[in-house]
């Protein structure tokens, strides 16, 4: 019973600073960009894990990221949509790619599946690198606007206004993934990848779908991702091939998934609410060039001593589901 | 084409599997009434598996075609053919390693033939362990059974997909007389329920008693088919299962039988 | 006429250097059936530590080869320990552990060399120049063709012609069975972490003095590795060569037919097609027995 409670009451006081928080120190600059994009990387995790949950490790996911990105940016620039429909959009595209995936990559499991997706992220990074008329290259697209005020009908959020608007953003956008990641773990479809990632010859036998099921894991996951990627252009304002199309933005939901705990809801959060501000608030500082070193450390020692990552700590130690 | 009989509840109609440079199965065809038990028996690569796994879905024939219930199944996939009414089990355990064994018990609930919306419940998954006789293993681990609670466990989920027809690869393989007659009585149970079995036993420990037809399978090929007790004595499956050339030479005797050399 | 044969000259040089890529990915693969995706970092971490002898110390470049190619073994081993001691599933386990080492030495790289780009500056002479056929070869392409070439030599000889090479090839292609034979099958690991190491102390330096080295540079070599490894398949150092100067001839062809920004592209393509088109042979052993 005391250890349950604790764990409640910790979880709790955790959430409620990290929405009361902002209100109280509103001046705390740095540590209002650093948690939002702590929760905008924790979107990006769990976005990620969909997939694993499913049992295949994807390497590629910059490739989602990018063309959610360039998608995004170049729908506003050139067919002047508005932002969140052309995000919305780009997200779209990304999800196209995956679907893809899913077509030509059928039969891969494993590292091969893994390899794959590593060789894939490559394709659409070349093109919009040479694809200058369109896409201006490795020069990339600089002065991208800031997220404007989003009209929800009810009420209207002044999104790019200033940190504090930005981090409650990102936050709830955390919060939407978050939701659809629980489904992808508790819902009946939840069984079903489970069961997949567990054993897939049997889950088929036994009634599961298992390429119809995998492939809506896919197609989540690379929406999510291509939306993530949108948000980000607006995020940093500018974006280049390198930056977008990058193993960094598939190293990371990686890294924050398995050290936060892969089969728990909140495990890929938790890795990223503790991992990236440890990472931009204390070891930045101290080591300019090379910090993120780190997450390779924090992966190794991960697979080494607490496979199951962080949240099994969390979890009471009973009953298994 | 003659179209499927209605009742025919399993036809196999000229199955070929060719498997690279392999010819797994050849020209097998095989008619499979209702609430029937058959046998299938055969030396080792004789293609027995394969022969399930073409039922089951996993293997596509290469030439051939699949009917159940009076439908043309060859190109469902396995999810399908599953919640159409046909379970299997496999030789080599398969369990869920990280769920329970009720939650193992619950996916089969859940997917299956019934396909159950309504919430994991252990209460539902107990019946179908205590069939096999695994309730007190209902919270361990797949991966913490032993090898035989495992074999037992595929069974048990095969069941709660609510099927048809069973395929059932070597359940009875390395049981104690005791078990095989415990399992003997629990597929006579599923008969009575309605359920059609196919059952895969190189050993005949378990068909001998329980099946009404014995098929037997040797490199690919169905050499023979016919009641048990007829089956066992003639001098073609002696001779496959002892690995002499057919038509095996000599009069065999009841005494020389494959059934009583190499029951354990 | 002369572009298209120096393109061919360029491509062979290039594909006998991913030649010696491949060979180390594939004797380690070969006994661990590990993909090392931080191969091509170690690499970089032997071009890196080449570049610092020669900026640092002023040693002579044969020197500085000899260094590389028995300090990277070190490294090799240090890398077979790590593995050696990793919880299953070892296929995922390997690829993510080897992933956090290769992000690892990228930072490590960027600490202590920054994100410029470097190169060793040999003095360069001319070896080969044919102004006929308007074919001209500097002595530092003529030492990664040749380099590469005798590495893949060497390593060949050793594997077909001496005992212990004989008894590494028999544990690659089956590591039960050699055990069975009686051979020390940890020891054969050991050696083909060794002699990977050795050819990586190889590859480094001589990517220092003809390519750029960038911290984040690491990620190329590995796919060509990859992609040689199993393009070739498991422990076969002859077709080793021939994927290595085919998949050199493609990329420098289409450097020059289409722009050298879509050299890249070529082996992404490439390693696509050889997966995807791979047979998946005994993925369905168990139900097809």
């Amino acid at each position: 019973m005391e250890p349950d409670t604790v764990r409640k009451v910790f979880s709790w006081l955790a959430a409620l600073l990290l929405i009361v928080g902002p209100l109280l120190f509103p001046e705390a600059e740095v540590y209002l960009l650093v948690f939002g994009l702590a929760c905008f990387y924790a979107a990006l995790a769990m976005a990620w894990n969909i997939l694993a949950l499913s049992g295949l490790l994807s390497l590629g996911h910059g490739a989602f990221f990018g063309l959610g990105a360039y998608a995004a940016v170049l729908l506003q620039q050139k067919l002047l949509m508005p932002v969140y429909p052309a995000v919305v959009a780009g997200g779209m595209v990304g999800a196209l790619y995956g679907l893809l995936w899913g077509l030509v990559f059928k039969k891969l499991r494993g590292a091969y599946f893994a390899l794959a997706t590593l060789a894939s992220l490559e394709i659409p990074r070349v093109i919009v690198d040479n694809w200058e008329s369109l896409t201006s290259g490795s020069m990339g697209i600089v002065g991208i606007g800031r997220l404007p005020a989003l009209d929800l009908g009810i009420l209207t959020l002044p999104v790019g206004a200033g940190l504090r608007s930005q981090y409650y953003f990102l936050f709830g956008w955390m919060a939407f993934v978050t939701v659809l990641h629980r489904q992808a773990l508790r819902s009946r479809w939840g069984w079903a990848l489970r069961a997949i990632r567990e054993n897939e010859v049997a889950a088929e036998v036994l009634g599961v779908n298992i390429y119809g099921c995998r492939l809506a894991a896919l197609g989540l996951s690379a929406f999510l991702t291509g939306v993530c990627g949108g948000l980000y252009a607006h995020l940093m304002g500018l974006i280049e091939p390198a930056m977008v199309f990058s193993l960094q933005l598939a190293a990371f939901p990686l890294i924050l998934s398995f050290f936060g705990g892969r089969f728990a809801v909140f495990g890929p959060l938790i890795g990223a609410l503790l991992l990236y501000p440890l990472d931009q608030l204390v070891l930045q500082p101290l080591l300019p060039q090379g910090h993120a070193a780190v997450y390779g450390l924090v992966i190794i020692l991960t697979i080494f001593f607490f496979p199951q990552g962080l949240a099994t700590w969390f979890r009471p130690q009973s009953k298994t589901s | 084409m003659v179209p499927a009989t209605e009742q025919n509840l399993l036809e196999l109609r000229a199955i070929e599997v060719i498997w690279g440079p392999q010819r797994l199965l050849r020209n097998i065809s095989l008619q499979v009434s209702p609430q029937e038990i058959i046998g299938i028996i055969g030396p080792n690569g004789a293609g027995k598996t394969t022969l399930m796994s073409v039922i089951s879905g996993q293997v596509s024939p290469t030439s051939g075609k699949v009917f159940y219930q009076g439908q043309d199944i060859t190109a469902w996939p396995p999810h399908r053919r599953c919640r159409a009414g046909i379970a299997r089990t496999f030789q080599i355990p398969r369990p869920f390693a990280d769920m329970t064994a009720w939650e193992n018990v619950a996916i089969g609930i859940r997917f299956g033939r019934r396909r159950q919306s309504a919430g994991f419940l252990r209460d539902q998954a107990l019946p179908y362990l205590e069939l096999v006789g695994l309730t007190h293993k209902a919270d361990t681990l797949g991966k913490d059974l032993t090898l035989s609670e495992q074999r037992r466990l595929e069974v048990a989920r095969a069941l709660a997909t609510e099927p048809q027809l069973v395929l059932l690869d070597e359940v009875a393989a390395g049981l104690s007389p005791k078990m095989v007659r415990h399992v003997a009585a629990l597929v006579e149970k599923l008969r009575q329920q309605g359920l059609t079995l196919l059952i895969i036993d190189h050993f005949l420990n378990l068909t001998l008693e329980v099946a009404d037809r014995l098929v037997v399978l040797d490199r690919g090929e169905k050499i023979m088919e016919g009641p048990p007790q007829e089956i066992i004595r003639h001098p073609e499956v002696v001779g496959a299962y002892l690995g002499t050339r057919r038509p095996a030479k000599g009069p065999p005797t009841a005494g020389d039988s494959p059934a009583s050399a190499e029951r354990p | 006429m002369g572009i298209w044969q120096q393109a061919i000259l360029s491509g062979l040089s290039l594909g006998s250097f991913y030649t010696l890529l491949g060979l180390g990915f594939s004797l380690i693969f070969g006994v661990t059936r590990a993909f090392n995706l931080a191969h091509g970092d170690f690499i970089l971490l032997a071009g890196y530590l080449a570049f610092a002898l020669w900026h640092f110390w002023h040693l002579p470049f044969s020197w500085i080869l000899i260094l590389c190619m028995v300090s990277l073994p070190v490294a090799m081993l240090a890398l077979r320990e790590l593995l050696h001691r990793l919880p299953e599933p070892f296929e995922l386990n390997s690829l993510v552990v080897t992933f956090g080492l290769a992000i690892v030495l990228q930072n490590l790289f960027l600490g202590l060399f920054s994100a410029d780009y470097r190169l060793l500056l040999l003095p360069t002479t001319v070896v080969l120049d044919l102004p006929a056929c308007s074919l001209m070869m500097t002595a530092n392409q003529a030492m990664l063709l040749l380099g590469s070439l005798a590495a893949t030599a060497a390593v060949y000889l050793f594997l077909y012609r001496t005992f212990a090479g004989k008894a590494l090839r028999a544990t690659i292609q089956n590591r039960e069975g050699a055990a069975l034979a009686g051979i020390r099958v940890d020891q054969m690991q050991l050696l083909a972490f060794g002699l990977g190491g050795v050819l990586i102390g190889l590859a480094g330096p001589l990517m220092a003095v003809n390519m750029y080295l960038h911290p984040a540079g690491g990620l190329e070599p590995t796919l060509i590795a990859i992609i040689l490894t199993i393009a070739a398949g498991v422990g076969r150092t002859g077709s080793l060569l021939w994927v290595g100067w085919l998949l050199g001839a493609a990329e420098s062809l289409t450097a020059l037919a289409v722009g050298s920004s879509w050299r890249e592209l070529v082996s992404a393509l490439v390693l696509l097609l050889i997966l995807v088109g791979r047979p998946q042979a005994g993925a369905k052993h168990d139900i097809a027995s």
